[in-house]
């Protein structure tokens, strides 16, 4: 919770940090659109991927993932989906970049895909519509093993699809094309239209002024529609075509955080299969101590937190047990549940 | 809507096989001796449980409804406000009465419930609920639906959680509805949260006391643990919650690491008053220090872990708990009861494993041998005995006993 504040409002406390490090030579450089670009002009008010009433975002933070179009938003700008597409359509020379990409695949390596679980500013905004369906006596539906393949499927075509678009209109020829085409994926992303509203900002809604507009915007709708319904029904279910989660989830094996399972105190009730929000199966399924890193985790923990046998599963970080009991309270939490009748 | 499984013969059955004469139950009397045994003066309120559960009639005002098994949610009960009574017995009289109805090669429990059935004991009850565990108990259901109204409630064989998961919530689903049907009552999410939130409380105990005396087994008396688990069979929770806890206190205070080897017990259930086994154990010598029983472990191990607060999130918790953690023999479970052992046995240290075989249940024996073979190999020592109600072996059984403990005692050497 504090993490998300902090993402979300932080931008009033890292303002000075930002102001700094904009005037001074940071080791982090600032990016910018090549002068006379078209692109340039989609940020001005009133165009469909700024919101309305908005500061100007100043660009040169590292590229982690709150929505850049939330301008209350945190230290950081970006999330690494907007910030290849922007880059490879701007033609930024690589060395531009590695800075960001270097702290990013750091971050990655400490934490995998624990910032889906813990911070990301869309996957509160579900947890609150599960929470509500659960305040509403709405069962949960379990979506079958393949539905949610097929869905990560769809990410990873979103994602190529849009650095293709991305690095197609960054080409000298068809620079025309960027004030329609600029930052496809953003333009009917959901976190679009939600994140402004966390700092209190109205999102830009429609744009019906041509026709590729009109269209983006009509997408834009059904996305934020099956971004609902996914959350409201399920549990989780858009975290698994979430473009920027996909890329995240490649660091989830071999990152900082490990999670044990120790064979021998199984029980098999199958509790940790049932609370996972993505539906995984593995820690139940597997038969001898291993480490169960899979790229679909979200790194919740919430397995961890509501196996019966202690010792079973565990989490380490870098080798270093951690309690996780000692730092999860969650409301979803048994006990927690208990306390809310009384 | 009233399920009766012989509607044709029931009246027929009940003409030739009811209006037994009542059998006067002698060895529940000589069980309530277990008490001077017990060196903790705060058990004396489960032991007058048992005697006011033996004879007084039961008020007019609750509605009781008797269940087998842990497989059984008495949460479920519990939510639509009527009294759950785990009618599992192991009455040697019983059991005789039993076989004047049943021939003699058939497990004694049902032969002990059948006689009570037959004899008009549990006429206070207004629903049987029985499992379709093992074989005896799926017609149990047949047997007793002449004399009370019977629920059947099938958890099928296979206890994985992925495939059958759906399966068993649909089962539960409409057992419940089938429960405020019947009884006319409007329970729902809150009801339910309220009867976890109890059984949950007890499990919290039950754990607490199971760690005091895996450590020290002689801070409570095995007869009195197992006093405790049979009275919670029948006793009001929230009750049965705050007098544990009260035995827990006083135990805690009177912590002393005991010399005989601790072994644990495991295999069929052992319930007042059949302690005979627990009995032989005491003079030969051995600590029991834990149990992996469906009586007392296997029912209060796990707790109910709810995630999703709605209505079918915590019946589908509840089939987690019941069916997919129980360690039911009938089901599917060898692996995860081999693991329990091994782990237990290894974290606390304990010397050995007494496997426990009620004479003519043969899920328990069939399994013994997979079971000696693997904790061989993890060099635990393991004893395997067979024996039934009756007292004629208890000699024999003792010897066995203390040449086990002779062979763990030289071994620790």
């Amino acid at each position: 919770m504090l993490s998300l504040i902090l993402l979300v409002y932080g931008g009033y406390i890292f303002k000075e940090w930002k102001e700094s490090a904009e005037t001074q030579q940071s080791i982090f450089p600032s990016l910018k659109a090549p002068a006379g670009s078209i692109s340039t002009t989609k940020f001005e008010k009133g165009s469909i991927l700024w919101p309305s009433g908005a500061t100007p975002v100043i660009e040169n933070y590292p590229p982690t993932l709150v929505c850049r179009f939330n301008p209350k938003g945190g230290m950081f700008k970006a999330c690494i989906l907007h910030f290849f597409s922007e880059n490879l359509t701007w033609r930024t020379q690589v060395k531009y970049l590695l800075p960001y990409i270097t702290l990013f695949v750091f971050l990655c390596f400490l934490f995998g895909r624990a910032w889906c679980g813990w911070v990301c500013p869309i996957g509160t905004t579900g947890d609150f519509l599960t929470f509500l369906r659960r305040k509403m006596n709405i069962p949960v539906k379990r979506f079958p093993a393949n539905f949610r393949k097929n869905l990560s499927f769809t990410g990873y075509a979103l994602t190529v699809i849009t650095l293709a678009i991305s690095t197609l209109i960054g080409m000298p020829n068809l620079t025309r094309y960027q004030c329609y085409w600029f930052l496809p994926y953003c333009q009917i992303c959901p976190a679009r239209l939600i994140c402004p509203m966390f700092g209190l900002i109205k999102p830009n809604w429609k744009d019906f002024s041509t026709g590729i507009t009109t269209t983006f915007t009509i997408l834009a709708w059904i996305v934020l529609g099956f971004f609902i319904a996914a959350f409201y029904w399920g549990r989780r279910i858009w975290c698994h075509m979430c473009p920027v989660g996909l890329i995240n989830s490649w660091f989830n094996r071999g990152c900082g955080i490990e999670l044990h399972k120790k064979a021998v105190k199984c029980i098999k009730c199958g509790y940790c299969a049932d609370v996972c929000p993505m539906g995984l199966t593995k820690m139940y399924e597997i038969d001898k101590d291993s480490v169960y890193n899979q790229t679909g985790c979200i790194m919740c923990m919430r397995c961890i937190e509501i196996c019966p046998r202690k010792g079973c599963l565990t989490v380490k970080f870098f080798g270093r047990k951690i309690n996780v009991e000692n730092f999860i309270r969650r409301k979803t939490d048994a006990k927690k549940v208990f306390e809310q009748i009384q | 809507m009233q399920k009766r499984f012989l509607n044709k013969y029931n009246e027929l059955i009940l003409r030739n096989l009811s209006s037994k004469k009542a059998f006067l139950n002698d060895d529940i009397k000589q069980a309530l001796k277990y008490r001077e045994r017990s060196n903790l003066s705060s058990m004396d309120g489960f032991y007058k449980a048992i005697e006011a559960n033996l004879g007084v009639e039961k008020t007019q005002k609750d509605r009781y409804i008797g269940y087998f098994c842990s497989i059984v949610p008495e949460e479920l009960l519990l939510a639509c406000s009527l009294k759950p009574v785990r009618l599992c017995c192991e009455d040697y009289t019983w059991t005789n009465a039993g076989e004047e109805i049943l021939p003699g090669d058939i497990c004694p429990v049902i032969k002990a419930i059948c006689g009570k059935f037959y004899n008009n004991v549990y006429d206070y009850l207004e629903l049987v609920i029985v499992p379709g565990t093992c074989d005896p108990k799926a017609k149990l259901a047949e047997l007793l639906s002449p004399v009370k109204e019977v629920y059947f409630l099938d958890p099928g064989r296979d206890s994985d959680y992925l495939e059958n998961v759906d399966k068993w919530t649909d089962r539960y689903t409409k057992f419940f509805q089938f429960l405020r049907q019947r009884f006319q009552c409007h329970a729902g999410k809150k009801q339910l949260l309220t009867a976890c939130k109890l059984t949950n409380e007890r499990t919290e105990i039950f754990k607490k006391i199971y760690a005091l005396r895996i450590k020290f087994p002689g801070a409570i008396n095995i007869f009195d643990y197992y006093v405790m688990i049979y009275t919670s069979f029948f006793m009001d929770i929230e009750q049965w919650n705050k007098m544990a806890e009260k035995v827990y206190e006083q135990a805690r205070e009177k912590q002393s690491l005991s010399k005989k080897p601790k072994v644990l017990l495991s295999g069929s259930p052992v319930i007042f008053p059949n302690f005979k086994i627990l009995d032989v154990l005491d003079q030969a010598g051995l600590e029991v220090a834990a149990d992996i029983q469906c009586t007392g472990f296997g029912r209060f191990y796990n707790p109910v872990a709810i995630d999703e607060d709605t209505e079918s999130g915590i019946i589908r918790a509840l089939t987690l708990k019941n069916i997919a953690g129980s360690i039911c023999p009938c089901l599917l479970t060898l692996e995860k009861l081999i693991n329990l052992i091994i782990d237990t046995v290894s974290q606390y240290r304990l010397d050995g494993v007494v496997y426990y075989n009620l004479r003519l249940c043969q899920v328990f024996e069939t399994q013994t041998t997979i079971i000696r073979q693997v904790l061989k190999e993890n060099k635990i020592p393991f004893l395997s005995v067979k024996t039934d109600f009756g007292k004629e072996d208890t000699g024999q059984l003792k010897t066995r006993l203390e040449a086990f403990r002779e062979i763990i005692q030289s071994g620790k050497e």
